[in-house]
């Protein structure tokens, strides 16, 4: 079977060094190609992998590559191994297959930015260490893997860093990151501790070998559990869960491809993956799994009530990506690891072209993001508007688009885990049904404000000398509109087409993507046909009284509440987003600057600089002291010799006695 | 015995008495002969203690060519001989000085009185004086056979130091001419 | 007489010399008050010299003798150079090495 990982990684590195030294001379044209090219160099050898992969029985489909060795200390070994099965094989398609997409689509939506092969660069790097994060095998690699993309994040949503605004974001999701990356290191550190030393998932996780060591032989419950809970504080700081949250919705700072790619499809995926990835030590600490459950319903249910009343159309998505994770989540949380991963693909399909879509329009528009002030847009952008049609019936997962077999699949995980788990799991089933309903109204509310009735918003500054014909119509304010280029409609149609027929990866008759990923991934166990039907139904019927709630309210294009209408208290609720960056600001910000302060003033100035000065005030007095010894007069000098000659005279005398 | 025990409190009261001259009078001349008086009893101790060379060599060098050097200086120095009063920054220099002698002084008899001192030089081992001066026939004779028979080297660098120490004071001596400016 | 009042008295002038270099303000006194010093360390010397029948004693106080008259010398050569320039000779006023 072959391997090629190393080269799927090598790619994307040699782009981003080309173009990192190189790419500021460079023409435009050029930078395109080699940043598009090694994406999709990264993913022709991505499917290679897979066509070999599927030529060998389930059993064998592992195979680890070790680059050298990285720390060799007694027994403790790392080396810099990269491991190809099914589940890392499936996460590469993704990473490459819609990176490519979003690399080409960058090419028309980038076009006109100074920093266009800066932009390129951070691009190929992140490829490189998202590969590196999905095809590492052992968790200190992962740990690598896991803190580049953080890097390449902080890059990339502070793309244009001289705007305060995309500084500060920049800035908060690193911190955020960061605290993730803690729970990585002290899940790293509790595994040292377990598995005396070993690291890699052959140990650790039982992949490929055919003994497996099981986790509970080597650490108590309660390491285990601790060892769960940590790896999920860092899936849940990557992924955007309660409360690690808070740094998406301002990511949206950076330029709309890094959404689609970094904050949609790929990134914050991350942390789905090592659920999936460590689910043997979920499984072994059931607690955990309860936990991940509850967080992930809450943040699902959470995010949906919030997308319902922003106004951003880029928010709205940012807040949909956080409640769809939560989705993927719960479907782990109830043991349906493969169809966490099923959503985690077809998500990425529907909910990249969202962004693009998003960023179609505003790119029409000339950069306007508010969607109150759109409207009536349905003619003029027309293959934008069928397209986020389609995307948008995927996520609200209607028959028979991507989104409805995943979330299906999940749905049915949940209450089949319900059958035999007691009751939480019928709650988290119907949070699961409520927030699909919520789904499918916000997504809507979104297209028929945006396309629907009577454009609301200032007149578009006409292109400068781009080419795009300008309506010959006085007074339309639509005229300078930007229609989306073939760079941008291309990548667009590809995804719309897998929004579609995505569903075939894993229709509940065939189950192709879970019985590959099966030796990976566990799945759930199948309901029996009567709840399957049942739980079919329900998540189709709560999807469509969403939307129609959304077509009542909205579907004559009528624009949503402005600041200046009053609304209840209901809506201001959603609006202050449930007052978590109020406590976050109370609870944490507030005492840290207060103590900043204190240390600052109290501590620094008052105690170590006056402690400081006060030696050296002090040693300035003695010394002050001492030079009054130095009188100058001669007889002073000749009592002090005297002095000494007498003491020594009599402590001789003393001594002799 | 009785004689150089009453010679030897009147040298002492002479000695006390002529010291304590030096130090308290105002007038310098007065503390010179003072001093002399002070050399003078001196030497007679150094008598009464069996030094008879020692005790020429006082007066003739100590009490003669010192003091009259001394001499010179105070007349060259003191026009109208009197030393010019001032308020005296350092009264309590008495009062310190005082205290410290009196602690000296009584370190040193106590120390003599319990016999410390002499019973730690004896321990010394010394050679006999007694016996090299009937053996050189004389006290001459015998300080200087001990005085270049072990200690020659000394005596020799007593001399360099004097041939610096009278370049010294010609040196110094010289009123400053128009090369030295 | 015992070693012990020959040591007194030497301890005694010793003493008077040591005060009067600490309270006197005439160099010239001062100096004389140091070969008082010089003369009782010589008077002990001898009464060593006597006490433990030894010629070191002598040859002690040949050299300090010695070595006073270089010292007298050299001396009263300085206050000479320091004071020559002056009406009132007083050491208090050598006090330009006040720190």
């Amino acid at each position: 079977m072959l391997n090629l990982t190393p080269f799927i990684l090598l790619a994307p590195l040699v782009g981003f060094v080309a173009l990192g030294l190189f790419g500021r001379a460079l023409p435009r044209a050029v930078i395109a190609m080699i940043g598009c090219g090694v994406v999709l160099i990264g993913f022709g050898l991505a499917v290679a992998d897979l066509i070999s992969m599927l030529g060998v029985a389930p059993a064998q489909r592992v195979s680890d590559v070790t680059l050298w060795t990285w720390i060799t200390a007694g027994t403790f070994h790392v080396p810099f191994g990269l491991l190809s099965d099914p589940l890392s094989a499936v996460m590469l398609l993704v990473v490459t297959g819609v990176g490519f997409l979003i690399h080409v689509y960058s090419i028309g939506y980038m076009e006109g930015d100074p920093g266009y092969w800066r932009f390129f660069a951070f691009l190929n790097f992140f490829v490189f260490a998202m590969t590196l994060l999905v095809a590492a095998d052992n968790f200190l690699f992962l740990l690598v893997g896991w803190a580049g993309v953080g890097l390449a994040s902080f890059l990339l949503i502070g793309f244009w860093y001289t705007r305060a605004s995309a500084a500060a974001a920049a800035r908060k999701a690193f911190v955020v990151n960061v605290i993730g990356d803690f729970g990585l290191l002290i899940a790293i550190f509790l595994l040292f501790g377990a598995y005396h030393g070993a690291l890699d998932y052959h140990t650790v996780l039982g992949i490929g070998s055919a003994q497996a060591v099981a986790p509970t032989s080597v650490a108590s419950g309660g390491v285990l559990l601790a060892i769960a809970l940590t790896l999920f504080v860092a899936a849940a700081a990557k992924s955007a869960q309660l409360p690690l949250h808070v740094w998406l919705p301002d990511a949206m700072e950076g330029p709309t491809p890094v959404s689609a790619l970094i904050h949609a499809a790929t990134m914050v995926t991350a942390g789905v993956y090592l659920v999936a990835r460590a689910h043997s030590l979920f499984s072994a600490a059931p607690t955990s799994l309860v936990v991940v459950a509850v967080v992930a319903g809450a943040t699902a249910f959470f995010a949906a009530t919030i997308a319902c009343v922003q106004n951003d159309i880029k928010r709205i998505l940012a807040y949909s990506t956080m409640s769809q994770l939560g989705y993927m989540f719960m479907g782990e949380a109830a043991g349906g690891f493969s169809s966490g991963i099923f959503h985690l693909v077809t998500h990425a399909f529907f909910k990249a072209l969202l962004f693009m879509c998003a960023g179609a329009v505003i790119h029409a528009l000339g950069g306007e993001q508010d969607i109150r002030k759109m409207g009536g847009l349905r003619e003029r952008l027309s293959g934008t508007f069928w397209l986020f049609v389609v995307s948008g019936l995927a996520l609200a997962a209607i028959f028979p688009f991507a989104g409805f077999w995943s979330k299906d699949a999940i749905l049915g995980a949940i209450l089949q885990r319900a059958t035999t788990g007691g009751s939480g799991w019928y709650a988290l089933y119907a949070v699961g049904l409520l927030t699909a309903g919520l789904t499918g109204f916000y997504i809507f509310r979104l297209i028929f404000v945006t396309f629907f009735g009577a454009y609301r918003g200032a007149p578009v500054a006409a292109a400068h000398g781009s080419g795009h014909a300008a309506d010959a119509r006085a007074g339309d304010p639509l005229a300078g509109l930007h229609r989306p280029g073939l760079a941008l409609m291309a990548p667009m149609w590809v995804l719309g087409v897998l929004s579609l027929v995505g569903g075939a990866l894993d229709l509940p008759g065939s189950q192709l993507l879970n019985d590959f990923l099966a030796p990976a991934a566990p799945s759930a166990i199948e309901l029996t046909s009567a709840l399957f039907w049942v739980s079919l139904a329900a998540g189709l019927i709560c999807a469509l009284v969403g939307i129609a709630i959304a077509w009542s309210r909205y579907g004559q294009g009528q624009a949503p509440a402005g600041d200046e209408v009053k609304v209840g208290a209901l809506v201001v609720f959603l609006r202050r987003r449930w007052f978590v960056d109020d406590l976050y600001e109370g609870a944490i910000v507030r005492p840290i600057l207060a103590l900043s302060r204190g240390l600052r003033f109290g501590v620094e100035d008052d105690t170590l600089e006056a402690g400081s000065q006060g030696v050296s005030g002090a040693i300035g007095s003695l010394s002050a002291g001492l030079r009054g010894l130095q009188t100058g007069f001669l007889r002073n000098y000749t009592l002090t010799l005297f002095l000494g000659a007498v003491v020594i005279l009599v402590y001789f005398i003393a001594v002799s006695q | 015995m009785l004689f150089s025990q009453v010679a030897f409190y009147v040298l002492a009261v002479i000695a006390v008495a002529s010291a304590l001259g030096v130090v308290l009078n105002r007038n310098a001349v007065y503390s010179m002969l003072s001093l002399i008086l002070n050399l003078l009893s001196l030497a007679l101790f150094f008598l009464l203690l069996g030094g008879l060379f020692i005790a020429t060599i006082q007066v003739l060098i100590y009490a003669g060519a010192v003091m009259v050097l001394f001499l010179f200086v105070v007349t060259m120095l003191t026009p109208g001989g009197q030393a010019p009063q001032g308020d005296d920054p350092l009264r309590w220099q008495w009062g310190a000085g005082i205290g410290m002698g009196i602690i000296l002084v009584g370190a040193l008899a106590w120390a003599g009185f319990t016999g410390a001192i002499s019973s730690d030089a004896k321990a010394a081992g010394v050679s006999s004086l007694t016996s090299a001066i009937t053996a050189f026939g004389g006290n001459t004779e015998a300080f200087g056979m001990a005085l270049f028979h072990g200690y020659s080297f000394p005596f020799e660098i007593t001399g360099l130091l004097l041939v610096v120490a009278a370049l010294g004071a010609v040196t110094l001596g010289r009123r400053p001419t128009h090369a030295d400016e | 007489m015992p070693l012990s009042a020959f040591l007194t008295v030497s301890g005694v002038l010793f003493a008077i010399g040591a005060l009067g270099v600490l309270v006197r303000k005439n160099p010239l006194i001062m100096f004389m008050s140091i070969e008082l010093m010089l003369n009782a360390v010589n008077l002990s010397f001898m009464a060593f010299a006597h006490f433990l029948d030894s010629a070191q004693g002598w040859i002690f106080v040949f050299l300090t003798l010695t070595v006073a008259a270089a010292e007298v010398v050299v001396g009263l050569a300085i206050i000479v150079s320091i004071f020559r320039s002056r009406t009132n000779i007083d050491v208090d006023e050598l006090n330009s090495l006040k720190g």
